[in-house]
């Protein structure tokens, strides 16, 4: 088992003058093996992004614990930590702002190279371009000068130079037209079958999920149920 | 046949960039008759929001538009800007996307609706607030008479569309302009959408989208952009059941439901829309020596297409 949480939960407090909590999500377990897809769909507001945030150390739960090739990401010592940062990446949904607009695609590309101490070989990064259909052309465009397919494949190339493990994919098609979404459901599946990596497929869209993933997850009104 | 509510002819947009002039929108020419409803679909990057905006002269001014757009008469992309402002809102309505900023974070809902209501049928402030109220609660708002008082940051996503639908449909124009308003929406919501646009009985409505699911149920026609141009338009259901265009047949394959198949390779860029012959060809299955020489777009039976190789 590569990833597996035990009875999380999350509360928001939110309000400024009327405060009020909001449990997002209560006694949410779930697992996930090395290189296999599993889905976890619901409605919007239902958690979804929450329950990722929470699985890639982004966010802390207030309830339950999660452990990743065993040991709880809580505790982890700085090299662990450092390390489990690299193996474990997330694909958001909006690839418009998951890049900084005033760099240039290389900057943002040479990035992840850069914070984990990767020696940057611009080959390398070309390669890994290719293989989601950019070329070197793009670099040096800013994420405005790109549309939002090409940044959704951007987003892949960056999270792919890190070989993650497992990889939380964020509704990453949500926003894209029907061929660009099959491209990146299909490249995803060709990466996985290359190297091994396990994702959690966030979406709210059941017949796509189906499609893509071994086993489902349903997150509806805060409860986590396999499908 | 109905009239035709607006005439697109030959309409191009270009934008002048430090790698010389994008073409974005090709001698685009599209009929709308009045009471229809048409989906412009295609790829991001084809044009179709550019060219929904370059009807109404809402491009920066930066944009070189040629062609013509009649409306009732009027080429609206030569009537004097006074002119163009009565129509706009008034008789021609541009519905922005729901997920983006087109509302106006610091301004509550309500007065964002009765905005049009103030400028174009000249009621006062209150009696227009009280009319979009009305109307937030015909678009299913649920407490509208509360609701309106809250800001964009209050509504969901689904909610802050039917807002802008109500900003749209405020001053009772006939033509209706929406850009992408499924995009994002869940599942549930998306079911919504589609019941508060087919409400809208009698509008003639363009909308643009790569929801298909959506254009199905929606259009009464359905047009295809791709790389700049419109290569095919047809009835929806004969669309939808067997497309024409090579193009067409691949964006219908990539449809989960249908497969899920994506088209090899990726859009041309814009530079290479100079080059000569089918746009489509470098990654159509069927591509020939006779897709060196650009196809026109050729009708047969009500059915525009083009490509060499649609009636084989």
């Amino acid at each position: 088992m590569l990833l597996e949480a035990t009875k999380l939960g999350k509360t928001y407090r939110i309000g400024w003058i009327r405060k009020r909590t909001v449990r997002v999500i209560g006694e949410a377990s779930l697992f996930v093996n090395a290189g296999e897809t599993v889905g976890l769909v619901g409605e919007s507001g239902s958690g979804k992004t929450t329950l990722g945030l929470l699985l890639t150390g982004l966010l802390r739960p207030d309830e339950g614990r999660v452990f990743f090739r065993g040991k709880d990401i809580a505790g982890l010592a700085p090299a662990e930590r450092k390390e489990f940062r690299r193996r474990v990446q997330i694909i958001f949904q909006h690839p418009e702002t998951a890049f900084n607009p005033r760099w240039k695609l290389l900057r943002s590309l040479a990035e992840p190279y850069r914070l984990h101490g990767i020696p940057f070989a611009p080959e390398a990064l070309l390669e890994h371009l290719k293989t989601v259909g950019l070329y070197a052309e793009h670099l040096s465009r800013y994420p405005s000068q790109l549309s939002g397919g090409e940044l959704q494949r951007a987003a892949i190339a960056r999270v792919m130079v890190l070989e993650p493990e497992f990889v939380v994919l964020d509704e990453p098609t949500s926003m894209l037209d029907a061929i660009t979404q099959a491209q990146i459901i299909r490249l995803l599946l060709e990466l996985q079958e290359r190297r091994g990596v396990a994702y959690l497929f966030i979406s709210h869209d059941l017949e796509l999920a189906r499609l893509f993933c071994r086993r489902l997850y349903r997150l509806h009104e805060g409860r986590l149920e396999a499908l | 046949m109905d009239p035709v509510a607006l005439a697109v002819r030959n309409l191009t947009v270009e934008f002048p960039g430090p790698a010389g002039v994008v073409r974005t929108v090709d001698r685009v020419s599209l009929e709308i008759r009045e009471g229809e409803r048409v989906a412009l679909v295609g790829e991001t990057g084809s044009g179709k929001s550019v060219l929904l905006l370059a009807i109404l002269r809402l491009l920066p001014v930066s944009a070189r538009i040629s062609g013509e757009v009649w409306y009732r008469g009027r080429d609206l992309l030569r009537c004097p800007p006074d002119e163009l402002r009565r129509v706009r809102g008034r008789e021609v309505a541009y519905i922005p996307q729901g997920t983006g900023g087109a509302l106006n974070p610091v301004l509550t809902v309500g007065s964002q609706v009765a905005e049009p209501l103030v400028i174009h049928l000249g009621l006062k402030r209150q009696a227009a607030f009280r009319q979009a109220t009305a109307l937030l609660a015909r678009l299913s708002i649920p407490e509208a008479h509360k609701r309106a008082f809250e800001y964009p940051h209050q509504y969901s996503g689904g909610m802050k569309q039917r807002a802008l639908v109500a900003m749209g449909v405020a001053a009772e124009p006939a033509v209706l302009l929406a850009d992408e308003p499924t995009k994002g929406v869940d599942w549930a919501r998306r079911q919504e959408i589609l019941d508060l646009f087919l409400g809208l009985e009698g509008k003639t409505i363009l909308t643009v989208t790569h929801d298909l699911w959506f254009a199905e149920r929606f259009a009464h026609r359905v047009a295809v952009m791709y790389a700049a141009e419109i290569v095919e338009v047809a009835p929806a259901t004969a669309f939808f059941k067997e497309p024409r265009h090579p193009y067409a047949r691949a964006l219908l394959a990539a449809l989960p439901a249908r497969g899920l198949q994506p088209l090899p390779g990726y859009a041309p860029e814009h530079a290479a829309h100079q080059e000569p012959g089918c746009r489509f060809r470098k990654r159509c299955p069927r591509a020939s020596d006779r897709c060196l020489a650009a196809p026109p777009l050729l009708e047969e039976n009500g059915r525009w297409v083009k490509c060499w190789h649609h009636a084989s």
